[in-house]
């Protein structure tokens, strides 16, 4: 825990912070997190309202090495199932090492009425600190997207609105957060995102990122967080058409890198 | 013919503003004013252009350049100006700022078939000007040695783009004429004479000229722009050597230069000789004998009192160098080297090279650009004083409505190459890694939104930061242009930088600036004679753990052209409101033809001019101009030499021209 203090007083960073911001998976977080308005089965981990139009199953695991120090790794994973037009998901990570954990589960839910679709997640948070015990809460998020037009879509969402927080630290499970961007397909090669963040405690921020489909197997990713003045930058590789494996890393200019990797399956 | 002048002066005034705005003001635009005037009379036949002309307009990026190739090519000839608009990548605006400078006549344009006779254009040009109030430095005890008329004179000539000449010569304000130590008359003589285009001579110039290459991090001298809001336009476009023709008295090489193309290599060699103005400073060694250091050049160009004549031509300056680029297909690879040497002078040291020897020089670079259509890939690698500068760049159109620009740079902290104009943070490639990003986006022809985002870091102590000290600089503008007469556009800019705290702790720290600047801008032509432009603009500067410091400036110009009596007027009423050097406001103005103002708005005060041009007949100009500062609370403006008793400071000038 020491550590972790030392860390966050250094760094102003909060651990808590860390996995709020950070459990994009590698295709979002290489576009700077941007993805409020992006709708596939990432969504889950994301604006859940975007998982409305799945159809099929997906699974994926991945891992994080926040400023590459092994310490400050994550580990996650999700699977979506759809049934009919309700499409359910369940998603986890697990934050720190022995001393320090984090760790979330969560259920989300998403569905999709003509233009419009919206989803929510339920998740609950468990923290444990050796020496200190362990302690757990319940939160919520919800979102909402609208496509504007068959290339535009827009979406929102309220991370954590009720302010659930772990009482014996005095912090936030998750910060509370509202997002509001949009994304716009140019063509089937080229994805614009732009996203508004507001994250209690902290300034606005302006999210971009870009995603360009160079070959049909291969996607060239970045991103730009204004607040941190952070760079992203991912590639996706897909393979054997229903598997994907992709990277990705922040380039903070104080933290430096953060790589990222994960793997995911759809059938 | 003379209905559309003003309308083109306005599109000219906003192609040099979009690429100025991000360098100081210390730079002499002369050259681009020059190119532009040159390109309004023999305008560019837009069928038959090649890369290097369009290029040297700086309005266009590479994109767009091959975008009109392609178009040509699949299409056919362009038989209107108006069709650019439908190209990709091409958008109003940007062919608003395009059209004075191009024409779809194939042959030699208008205005030369008019003018041109059998031996050729000659051009001669004066102009004077002057503060009307009296500054300190110029009263009876002031230590200016000459009175405070600056004048300017140049005859240039030109036989086709075959043969050309110039003379210039300046003298600033507060110099000797005719006295002291100018018994020679001006302060300041610049002359060539140049042939171009003869057999497999491209190009050769004897006397004053400019040499640039690659991408500016070796050897480039003259103009070349860095960030701005033309998100896409971040290569360089070198010229290889070019005579000199502007009254910057600095940064340019005398001697001789020649270009030579033996298909698709080509080869440059040039030399110069000269004594440049440097700061010397007197030190004894335990030798006691007395040694003069040099410890940096001077590129002002005022030589008004003892002080600063003392630093005039004192350091002899010897270089040679050469260039040579091969041209495949679409790929371009250049090598370039020179060697710059201050050769020993009795017993003065040389000591602003930091590694390496004291007082030689060699640079050695090769660069590289690559044209594929929707991708422009380009860099440049470069070595001198032990220490390396590499910079490699993108622009590409991921869509017809969405192009990017990556471009990436590291110079090592020890590079220290004396003649460079390279895109970077720092005014010199020296002592800085960075990662920009540019996106462009363009949803149709009428509307575009261009966005940089530029992270950069220091990782050596620099001037006002006395640790590694990193930053960012994000701009983001919208352009639209309704109509073929309207155009505006807003702006946002956010720049971070860190500095010293400069406060009364016995250890300075770093602190964070923030720098916000908000502006919107619209011209319209009112009608064929009259047009119009707005602007407001707001800064706000923060200095972490200070109060923010704001400036805020509001202009309405007026351009509007006399009907009957070939009279041009134009003016502008700009009031300003700027609490600190911080939070201040720069704004391009108009001038006399070849000037250029830019007004630095500072403290509370109005600000205007009035310009005049009459052709009074065919071949003879005259402009006029007055300008005029007035501060709200002061009683006295400037400091030093140039203080003014009272609150107001105005300026007059008067220009001649005569073509024949």
């Amino acid at each position: 825990m020491q550590k972790h203090i030392v860390l966050s007083l250094f760094l102003g960073y909060s651990p808590l912070c860390a996995i709020a911001q950070t459990t994009f998976y590698a295709r979002n977080s290489a576009l700077a997190g941007a993805t409020v308005a992006l709708a596939d089965v990432r969504s889950v981990n994301d604006n859940q309202a975007g998982l409305g139009l799945t159809t099929k199953k997906w699974i994926t695991a991945g891992y994080i090495t926040h400023a590459l120090l092994p310490e400050l790794s994550t580990q996650y994973g999700a699977f979506v199932i759809p049934l009919k037009n309700n499409v359910f998901g369940v998603d986890i990570n697990a934050y720190g090492n022995g001393i320090y954990k984090l760790q979330r589960i969560g259920l989300a839910y998403g569905r999709s009425f003509g233009p419009i679709s919206f989803g929510f997640r339920v998740n609950y948070h468990q923290i444990s600190i050796t020496e200190y015990g362990s302690e757990g809460t319940v939160s919520i998020n919800m979102g909402a997207q609208f496509k504007l037009t068959p290339k535009t879509t827009i979406g929102s969402q309220l991370i954590n609105p009720t302010g659930a927080a772990f009482s014996s630290i005095a912090e936030s499970a998750q910060a509370q957060q509202i997002r509001l961007g949009v994304a716009h397909t140019f063509s089937d090669k080229l994805i614009a995102l732009v996203e508004v963040d507001k994250t209690a405690g902290t300034d606005l921020t302006v999210l971009g990122g870009l995603e360009y489909r160079i070959i049909k197997l291969l996607a060239l990713r970045g991103g730009f967080d204004v607040n941190t003045g952070s760079y992203y930058g991912g590639l996706g590789f897909s393979l054997l058409k229903s598997a994907t494996i992709d990277f990705a890393t922040r380039v903070h200019p104080v933290l430096g890198l953060s790589p990222q990797i994960d793997l995911a399956y759809e059938f | 013919m003379h209905l559309c002048v003003a309308a083109q002066t306005e599109n000219e005034i906003q192609g040099i503003e979009n690429n100025i705005e991000n360098i100081s003001e210390s730079v002499d635009y002369t050259t681009l004013t020059d190119q532009y005037d040159y390109y309004r009379k023999n305008p560019i036949s837009i069928n038959s252009a090649t890369t290097e002309e369009l290029a040297s307009l700086h309005i266009l990026s590479p994109l767009q350049i091959e975008a009109l190739f392609e178009h040509i090519r699949t299409a056919g000839k362009l038989t209107d100006l108006y069709e650019l608009q439908s190209i990709e990548y091409f958008d109003v605006s940007t062919v608003q700022q395009l059209l004075p400078f191009i024409t779809l006549k194939e042959d030699e344009n208008i205005e030369r078939l008019k003018r041109i006779s059998f031996l050729g254009n000659n051009q001669f040009i004066t102009r004077i000007q002057r503060i009307t109030e009296q500054q300190k430095g110029y009263a009876p005890d002031g230590d200016y040695v000459g009175d405070p008329l600056k004048i300017y004179s140049r005859y240039s000539y030109n036989f086709k783009n075959i043969l050309s000449a110039n003379i210039t010569a300046e003298r600033d304000a507060g110099e000797a004429f005719f006295t002291r130590n100018n018994k020679q008359g001006f302060d300041f003589y610049s002359a060539h004479l140049a042939i171009s285009n003869i057999r497999s001579i491209k190009k050769i110039v004897v006397g004053d000229y400019e040499a640039q290459f690659g991408q500016g991090l070796a050897f480039y001298n003259g103009l070349g722009f860095g960030k701005s809001s033309e998100v896409l336009n971040i290569s360089k476009n070198a010229q290889g050597i070019r005579p000199f023709r502007s009254a910057n008295e600095a940064l340019f090489l005398r001697g001789a230069a020649t270009t030579l193309q033996f298909k698709k290599i080509q080869v440059t060699v040039f030399g110069s000789y000269q004594k440049i103005n440097a700061a010397v400073r007197t030190v004894s060694d335990s030798t006691a004998v007395d040694n003069f250091v040099i410890q940096s050049t001077d590129l002002s160009g005022f030589y008004r009192t003892p002080a600063e004549i003392a630093k005039k031509n004192t350091l002899l300056q010897q270089i040679v160098g050469a260039n040579a680029q091969y041209q495949l297909k679409k790929f371009k690879v250049g090598i370039t080297g020179a060697n710059i040497l201050f050769p020993k002078q009795n017993n003065t040291h040389v000591d602003f090279f930091e590694t390496g020897s004291p007082n030689s020089q060699i640079v050695a670079a090769i660069d590289y650009t690559l044209n594929m259509g929707n991708m422009y890939a380009f860099g440049e690698l470069a070595y001198t004083t032990q220490a390396v500068a590499v910079l490699n760049g993108i622009v590409a159109g991921l869509s017809p409505k969405l192009s990017i620009s990556l471009l990436h740079r590291y110079f090592d902290k020890n590079y220290n190459a004396l003649y460079t104009n390279a895109f970077a943070e720092s005014s010199k490639p020296k002592n800085e890694n960075g990662l920009y990003t540019g996106i462009s986006i363009s949803p149709n022809k009428r509307w575009k939104w261009n966005t940089y985002v530029d992270v950069f870091s220091f990782p050596a102590p620099k001037y006002l930061a006395d640790a590694p000290s990193k930053g960012t600089d994000i701009l983001t503008q919208v352009n639209y242009a309704p109509s073929r007469t309207v155009n505006m556009y807003a702006r946002f800019r956010n720049q971070r930088k860190q500095q010293n705290s400069s406060g009364s702790d016995v250890i300075d720290y770093l602190i964070n600036n923030n720098r916000d600047s908000y502006r919107f801008h619209i011209e319209y032509k009112v009608s064929d004679a009259l047009s119009m432009r707005s602007r407001a603009e707001v800064v706000n500067f923060k200095k972490e753990f200070a109060k923010t410091e704001t400036g805020a400036m509001l202009y309405q110009d007026i351009s509007y052209k006399v009907p009957f009596i070939d009279v041009t007027l134009d003016a502008r009423y700009a009031l300003f409101d700027v609490q600190s050097y911080n939070a201040r406001i720069y704004a391009f103005e108009k001038d006399v033809l070849y000037a250029y103002s830019i007004s630095l708005l500072q403290d509370e005060g109005v600000r205007w001019y009035i310009l005049a041009r009459k052709t009074i007949t065919n071949g003879i100009d005259v402009w006029i101009r007055y300008a005029r500062f007035t501060y709200a609370d002061k009683t006295t403006i400037g400091n030093g030499n140039e203080l003014i008793d009272g609150n107001t400071r105005s300026e007059v000038k008067v220009q001649l021209r005569l073509l024949f």
